[in-house]
């Protein structure tokens, strides 16, 4: 969707509605994903689709548009899992597992994941969330994120083999 | 763990972690949240007629000069008080110094 | 008396107009100033008290009283401690007001308080054309002076404002003796 906005000033209200209907899955599922907190994550992506309001004129294109808003999100999220950190809030750790339901193995099995990709450290988290959520390969995330791919790769293979881990850990238990 | 089940693995915390919808009404509550905060469209239609913004731009200058008379004005005032005070002050030592002098004659003459 | 060390914008403003002081106090009262608890120097040209006046809207008499002199200079330092002042820092300014047109209208010394006070008056064809003080006191030395046509008669116009005494008359007939020296 290209940004239909630039050139004429302000953006209108309408525009910008179809703008949040066409990304807020994205920008609220690595809120989600990132913190498994689902008010947390709404508000952070209102706060994001806030902030694209004043932008919004400075980007240039849809690819741009998208990676700003990983980019923003993200940088949220890492701030807002920080400050939780320094509050002390109960950790995803701490939570008691999810009881199985007999019914939606599935749906048990996705949410324990979700559960242990919220553990895992943020840089790790970031690359998980990217690579599975959003689909990017290292390379992309690479420059999402602004670091090497090599680092990227070895990360997506650390998390992976820490959740693998942590998901036994749980089975067994 | 074979490849077989590394890409199991790979897949279900592709499909844990697929895109979720936020809640419903999502959209409004952002909308809503914009609305105080929408910035003014800047510049206003109606500054485009030249008219109106000569008139602006004289109002302006008339504010300006007339904000300079008055911190002149105000100027001057404070400068004329202190000189006041200064007269006042002169005037008083003056006086008590006169008052000196009146008490000591006085105190010769009852002698 | 307690009055406040004032190193004031008027001074520096009068600085600036480079005010005519016909009586100059000597260099050395600048170094006793130093030594001194509270020291007050004024000075205000004519084009300053004329500008003063504008603000003096209380008093008709003061005002025209302050906008008829040339000018007003009041030097005085207040010390902690007696003996700080010699009659050496006095005595320049005893020297300027030597003139025939000075005359002494009260000149009265008091051994026993150690005071000293000397009210000039200046005579030019029969005419006030200016009044100097000058107060030697055990920890405070004064010299005012103010230049201009100022007569006893002014004075008593401004019976009670700033402590002038109500009842300090000196005709101008007995201004015009050459003395009148009080001394005990």
């Amino acid at each position: 969707m290209a940004l239909s906005t630039t050139a004429e000033g302000p953006t209108r209200t309408s525009d910008f509605a179809e703008l949040v209907e066409a990304h807020q899955a994205m920008v609220f599922s690595l809120a989600y994903h990132f913190l498994h907190d689902r008010t947390a994550a709404e508000e952070i992506a209102q706060d994001v689709f806030l902030e694209l309001h004043l932008h919004v004129n400075e980007l240039e294109s849809s690819e741009h548009l998208i990676s700003w808003l990983r980019r923003v999100a993200l940088n949220r999220c890492i701030d807002e899992g920080r400050r939780r950190k320094r509050r002390r809030e109960a950790q995803i750790e701490e939570l008691p597992e999810p009881i199985a339901p007999a019914a939606n193995v599935d749906q048990w099995t996705h949410e324990r994941l979700r559960r242990l990709v919220a553990t895992l450290p943020e840089h790790m988290r970031m690359v998980i969330v990217l690579r599975y959520q959003e689909d990017l390969d290292p390379e992309d995330i690479a420059a999402a994120l602004h670091i090497p791919v090599n680092t990227v790769k070895s990360q997506l293979q650390r998390a992976l083999q820490m959740l693998r881990e942590k998901a036994g850990a749980v089975k067994r238990t | 763990m074979d490849h077989r089940q590394e890409d199991q693995f790979e897949y279900q915390l592709k499909s844990a972690l697929h895109r979720q919808e936020p809640p419903n009404g999502f959209t409004v509550r952002v909308l809503a949240r914009l609305e105080p905060a929408r910035p003014e469209p800047w510049p206003q239609p109606w500054l485009h007629l030249p008219s109106l913004r000569w008139a602006l731009a004289c109002a302006l200058g008339i504010a300006v000069f007339a904000g300079g008379w008055m911190f002149q004005q105000e100027r001057r005032r404070a400068e004329g008080e202190a000189a006041r005070q200064q007269v006042m002050l002169a005037l008083r030592i003056t006086g008590a110094k006169m008052q000196l002098a009146e008490a000591r004659v006085r105190h010769l003459s009852e002698r | 008396m307690k009055r406040t060390l004032l190193s004031v914008s008027i001074v520096v403003a009068a600085a600036i107009c480079a005010p005519a002081q016909t009586i100059k106090v000597p260099e050395s009262w600048d170094k006793l100033a130093a030594k001194a608890d509270d020291v007050v120097n004024v000075s205000l040209d004519k084009k300053m008290l004329q500008f003063a006046s504008k603000f003096m809207e209380e008093d008709e008499n003061e005002k025209h009283l302050v906008s008829k002199l040339n000018g007003i200079y009041v030097h005085s330092l207040e010390f902690k401690n007696e003996g700080e002042f010699t009659e050496s820092d006095v005595d320049p300014i005893r020297t300027q007001l030597q003139g025939p047109e000075w005359i002494h209208i009260v000149d009265v010394h008091n051994k026993t308080e150690r005071e000293n006070v000397v009210i000039y008056l200046k005579m030019v064809n029969n005419q006030s054309l200016g009044m100097a003080i000058l107060v030697e006191e055990p920890k405070e030395l004064t010299f005012v002076h103010l230049d201009g046509p100022i007569s006893p008669g002014d004075l008593s116009d401004l019976s009670g404002s700033f402590g002038i005494p109500k009842n300090l008359h000196v005709s101008e007939k007995e201004t015009s003796k050459p003395k009148a020296e009080i001394k005990k």
